[in-house]
């Protein structure tokens, strides 16, 4: 009977476990090292990537090559794996968080929970490519596209800027994908640069307009190759990967380099955990992505751009410093909570 | 034999129990003994607390209040596996994924292996079934899977035997039948036993002593002839039937009915009384009360006359060879005057 | 649920009362509505036919036909949106006869479609069970009563199946309501995707509460309703002498129309998302390498749903006896709770799960311990469901009988009861290891690092758009899962024969 009550009792736990949210406090994380020296090595990380084991597993398997140091990845979502940081606070068993998007690295640079970087780390990218507080740094740059249908579209019928989609001539032919964190923080900078009304009229025109809903970048793409649609509002590096698969997809990348959010540069970047006891370590890490031995690897393997000097992008790519960035600091794009409200009026989420 | 005590004591002892299911009691301050070799019939209506009572002497109920002695042991916290009582079910609830071999063993486990197998052939040579051991239970005919449960339960050697309505899933020929082996293997067996059944013939039959039960209580104890002969009140007697039961007034110390007067009994003058009259104590005469017989219940060994008295009916009871017709105007009257009389 | 009471009645009431969240709730029910009803229409006339009647290859079609339950919807969303999309496969084949637009799939009728293809089989096992374990004699009765086959199965076949059905609605209906795969790749606005939106693009865990607790009435109300209408149906069968029989009904002409209609079911259930992989494998340029990690994650994914398979049982246990040897408002309380864990969203699950792991017992953290405790939370109820059926068959009698014979509580358990629960218990861990194997939210989030499954390697590669990548695991783990279900399939069948055995004595 007792061992049966136990069992019940353990049941009721994991039920309640399972309807039980987490409160909001989180548990203090330890006061940060002194000085700006990152403190503990070990033999090896534990990482958590919100970058895909395809895209980052070489990296990391050169590293354990060439170091010696065992790396246990977990991958999966940025935004998940954020929350996950969140929740485990001070407990976090990551050393490294490498996230997919500037947003991702504010949200736990909002909590504190990342220590502050040295200075010979931060100082290897454009200062515009890490966080202004110095607790996260970009490993490798993105820009936002537009991509087209080569059949239906030529490059030179494209509006001139990202406000043309509302026009009645693109009704129904524009893909896009309000939940993508990478659209969220295009549209961030779009609120950033122009306020929030501006936004708003944007986002509900372009609804009006029939602009379609995808789940991600890659099925908007595809959409496009496939002629489904005839533009998608995306990151610059999908076409060109999935092109390995499908080498003759009808599709090309149109770069806006006005300075509007049509041509943010955004950054895949990490930082390092204040629960970490291997900081050292993962600061070893970081200063290998950021190496040109990294840098040429996201070049030729993820056709992203290179942040450090010496390093040049993929030929076919304008360079970085033709694309006129908007100046707009990355760190605040990490401010959600604006966009999704207007996303939410305009009912796109 | 398991009864290591002196035999003189008895091998089950209920004092006192009490049980209620969910606030409505079904047993109150039930006594209840049971002596070595005794086989003991509980007998009453349906929800009278009979197999309440088997379920707390084998310890599957923890009675609210009052004490349990198997064997000269007190029972009342012991569970039901260390009691040593066997336990015939209803349904049998033989264990469908073991043979009828398996079956029988299960509650030898302290057995060694070889005793084990004598023993389970022992049992089941006893039933008649020897040559089942190898079956599913599913196997079996009604009737065999009644003998192999009753083999599992005397198997062990249990102190007492617990049968609860043990034939009531067999059709009335094979009960009969089988009724007079399984009491011939429960003789056989040694152990005392406490037999439930609504059936109060077979409750009867089988005893060597009958327990009457009304709501939760015993309400007569004693031998099948003195319940047969002697019930207690008109309640009892109604249960055992087959019996008329008739109204009369006491006067002068006799009870007058419509039949004739009996002995009265003691009950007070002028008071409503009843008498019990058994087809038996129904003579047809010369000269008595006039009847006319409205139907005939024919057994093969006895004729049963319904008769018509004054708009009551009687049964009378004749040898097989006496027939009357329908309809036929009879005289009958009482064989005796000490009948049981109830007020 | 603490934090969402404590953001406070008014930002509740402003997430309550949104029109957007009244939206949400309309669209989930209907849409959970609509795929129960559906599952049903299409699961209970082939349990029938596959059990009853002289359909050809009978016994292939039970299983051909159950086994869309191991595509993972995922996969499954991806494989229609590839096929029936607009463009799609389909379109392209067509092109040439000159259609140009095919009818949307994007929105309800897709989620409703591709929910639909991937959770019917739950219905169609609960039902194929139950109808397995019916006497023929009532059919019998009802023919010789003069009615017709069609009046037999509605009027005497299907009350006694409702049970059952109701059992395989519930698990339909409560997927429906966790599923993030299907409903986001076909674009349907559900809960449980404005519950991810709301963790991934805000971080906003106070409004993913809110919704999680709304998801938790909404699925509580679906239980309850489904508990109603077993209530009466609890019984124990005895085991008394005679085997039952099985009545085969011939279909007549009927027989090639209805093989046409499984052969078309299990095309499009199963054919295309193994078509569509299949496709990814052979055209894919990057997949070449892929064995060695595919194996590992094949071990892995193995490894997890075994955990979980063996702790969703211990917990399922109690959960099952209780309500089943002692029900009571209590016990019945306890069975609905454990419906919980299935209605919400793996994601939700885990972040719970690690909320309460890593603050208060740390050294299950991060371990496979911790992600077989979800597959518990999450799968409890199908264990509970298998157990719960087959303990009702195992008359109580049995134990007391047991008992009395001497032995103890522990040897009563081991040696009466659990050999006869045995076959039920298999099934339910058969289903629960088969969903283990295939769920993903809570396996990305709390699988040890470094630890793949094949549903990681899955989503990881389909999320970059390495679809060639995705295709060796994919198979594999369809492949794998296709083991239990067929175990389970076939385990049913022995038992149908034996029941002819029986008779044949």
């Amino acid at each position: 009977m007792r061992l049966r009550l136990a069992f019940i009792l353990t049941t009721l736990l994991i039920v309640a476990a399972a309807c039980t949210q987490p409160q909001d406090t989180q548990t203090q994380a330890s006061p940060p090292p002194p000085g700006s020296g990152l403190q503990g090595e070990a033999e090896s990380l534990t990482i958590y990537s919100g970058r895909g084991e395809d895209l980052v597993g070489p990296i990391f398997e050169k590293f354990q090559t060439e170091t010696g140091i065992t790396l246990n990845v977990k991958y999966g979502d940025t935004a998940e794996l954020a929350a996950l940081i969140l929740e485990e606070g001070s407990n976090s068993p990551a050393d490294l968080f490498f996230a997919q998007d500037a947003g991702g690295l504010g949200a736990i640079a909002k909590e504190d929970l990342f220590v502050d970087l040295p200075s010979d780390l931060l100082e290897l990218v454009p200062e515009a490519f890490s966080a202004n507080n110095g607790q996260w740094v970009g490993i490798s740059g993105r820009s936002r596209v537009v991509v087209y249908n080569t059949k239906s579209v030529k490059e030179a019928d494209l509006p001139a800027s990202i406000d043309g989609f509302t026009d009645e001539r693109w009704k129904g032919r524009v893909g896009w994908s309000p939940t993508n964190g990478s659209f969220q923080s295009f549209v961030t900078a779009y609120r950033k640069l122009k306020g929030d009304a501006a936004a708003r009229d944007w986002l509900n025109a372009m609804k009006v307009n029939d602009t379609k809903v995808y789940e991600g970048n890659s099925p908007i793409v595809k959409a496009v190759g496939a002629g489904e649609i005839h533009v998608g509002l995306v990151n610059h590096y999908y076409l060109l990967n999935i092109r390995k698969d499908e080498p003759g997809i009808t599709a090309a990348n149109h770069f806006y380099s006005n300075g509007g959010p049509e041509a943010l540069v955004n950054v895949a970047g990490t930082g390092i955990l204040k629960s970490s006891r291997a900081q050292k370590t993962a600061g070893e890490l970081i200063r290998f992505l950021l190496s040109s031995e990294g840098q040429e690897y996201f070049v030729q393997e993820t056709s992203e751009y290179p942040l450090i000097e010496g390093v040049e992008p993929l030929p076919t790519l304008p360079a970085l410093s033709e694309l006129d960035s908007p100046d707009i600091d990355l760190s605040d794009l990490d401010d959600l909570e604006g966009t999704l409200e207007l996303l939410r009026q305009a009912g796109l989420i | 034999m398991p009864l290591t005590e002196s035999q003189s004591q008895q091998v089950l002892r209920l004092r006192g129990i009490s049980k209620a299911f969910a606030g409505v009691p079904a047993l109150r301050e039930l006594d209840l003994e049971v002596g070595p070799r005794e086989i003991l019939s509980l007998i009453g209506p349906s929800g009278c607390g009979k197999t309440t009572t088997l379920r707390v002497i084998a310890g599957l109920e923890v009675p609210d209040g009052g004490s349990v002695e198997i064997a000269g042991r007190d029972c009342r916290l012991l569970p039901p596996e260390r009691r040593s009582v066997g336990f015939v079910f209803q349904d049998y609830a033989l264990f469908p994924h073991l043979t009828v071999a398996e079956n029988v063993s299960f509650g030898l486990d302290g057995l060694h292996r070889s005793e084990r197998k004598k023993r389970v052939a022992e049992v089941l040579d006893l039933v008649g079934l020897p040559e089942m051991s190898q079956r599913l239970p599913r196997e079996l005919s009604g009737g065999q899977q009644q003998r192999v449960a009753l083999a599992r339960a005397i198997a062990p050697k249990p102190a007492l035997l617990l049968l609860d309505e043990p034939f009531s899933n067999l059709d009335p020929q094979l009960r009969r039948q089988v009724r007079h082996e399984v009491l011939a293997i429960v003789r056989a067996s040694g152990s005392a036993a406490v037999w439930v059944t609504h059936d109060h013939d077979e409750g009867l039959i089988v005893a060597d002593r009958v327990v009457v039960m009304k709501e939760g209580r015993a309400c007569q104890a004693g031998t099948p002839s003195e319940i047969w002969r002697s019930p207690q009140d008109a309640w009892v007697a109604g249960f055992i039937g087959h019996g008329d039961l008739l109204k009369g007034t006491v006067s002068n110390g006799r009870l007058v009915t419509s039949l004739g007067d009996v002995a009265a009994n003691g009950i007070p003058e002028g008071a409503e009384a009843t008498v019990l009259v058994r087809p038996e104590d129904v003579v047809i005469v010369e000269h008595g009360s006039p009847g006319t017989v409205v139907r005939r219940h024919f057994s093969g060994s006895d004729n049963i006359y319904c008769v018509q008295i004054d708009g009551t009916l009687l049964h009378c009871r004749q040898p097989s060879d006496v027939e009357i017709p329908r309809g036929t105007e009879i005289k009958v009257k009482l064989k005796s005057d000490a009948l049981p009389v109830f007020s | 649920m603490i934090r969402a009471f404590g953001s406070g009645t008014g930002e509740l009431a402003g997430v309550v009362l949104r029109p957007r969240t009244l939206g949400l709730l309309i669209r989930t029910a209907g849409l959970a509505v609509a795929v129960t009803a559906a599952a049903i229409v299409i699961a209970v006339p082939l349990a029938w036919f596959t059990t009853r009647s002289d359909l050809p290859w009978r016994r292939f079609w039970g299983v051909a036909t159950a086994l869309p339950l191991v595509i993972p919807s995922y996969v499954g969303g991806f494989a229609f949106v590839a096929a029936l999309g607009p463009r799609g496969m389909l379109q392209a084949a067509l092109s040439p006869l000159g259609v140009e637009r095919l009818p949307e799939i994007y929105g309800f009728p897709g989620a409703w479609l591709v929910l639909t293809l991937f959770t019917y089989p739950y219905v169609l096992l609960t039902t194929r069970a139950s109808i397995l374990g019916l006497d023929s004699s009532l059919e019998e009765a009802a023919l010789t009563l003069g009615k017709t086959r069609w009046e037999i199965f509605w009027r005497v076949l299907v009350p006694q199946l409702r049970p059952a059905v109701a059992a395989g609605g519930l698990l339909v209906a409560l997927y429906t309501l966790h599923d993030f795969g299907a409903v986001s790749l076909l674009r349907f606005d559900s809960f449980t995707r404005a519950i991810y939106v709301s963790y991934r693009g805000s971080f906003d865990r106070t409004a993913a509460a809110i919704l999680s607790l709304i998801l938790i009435t909404l699925s509580l109300l679906i239980v309850a309703a489904e508990s109603r209408s077993r209530r009466r149906a609890d019984y124990h069968r005895i085991h008394s002498g005679g085997g039952r029989r099985t009545l085969v009904i011939p279909l007549g002409a009927w027989r090639w129309a209805v093989f046409a209609g499984c052969t078309f079911l299990v095309l499009i259930s199963l054919g295309i998302p193994v078509a569509v992989i299949g496709y990814w494998l052979v055209r894919g340029t990057t997949g070449a390498n892929a064995i060695e990690p595919t194996l590992t994650a094949a071990f892995n994914t193995l490894r997890a749903a075994a955990a979980g398979t063996l702790l969703c049982l211990l917990a399922a246990w109690p959960v099952a006896a209780l309500s089943v040897r002692h029900p009571s408002r209590m016990s019945r309380f306890i069975e609905t709770s454990s419906f919980v864990g299935y209605a919400l969203p793996g994601l939700v699950v885990a972040l719970s799960l690690v909320f309460l792991t890593a603050r208060w017992v740390p050294f299950l953290y991060q371990g496979l311990a911790l992600l077989a405790l979800a597959y518990g939370v999450l799968f409890l109820p199908q264990a509970v469901g298998a157990m719960r059926a087959s303990l009702l068959q195992v008359s109580p009698q049995l134990e007391e009988a047991a008992r009395t014979l001497g032995a103890g509580r522990a040897g009563t358990f081991f040696k009466v009861v659990l050999p006869l629960v045995r076959p039920g218990v298999l099934a339910g861990s058969a289903l629960v290891f088969l969903t283990a194997m295939k769920e993903l939210p809570a396996t990305l989030l709390l699988s040890p690092p470094g630890f793949a499954t094949l549903a990681t390697r899955v989503w990881g590669a389909t999320n970059d758009a390495f679809f060639a990548r995705a295709a060796a695991p994919a198979l594999v783990l369809i492949a794998l899962s296709s083991v239990p279900l067929t175990f389970l399939v076939l385990k049913e069948r022995s038992q149908e024969e034996s029941g002819l055995a029986r008779d044949g004595r």
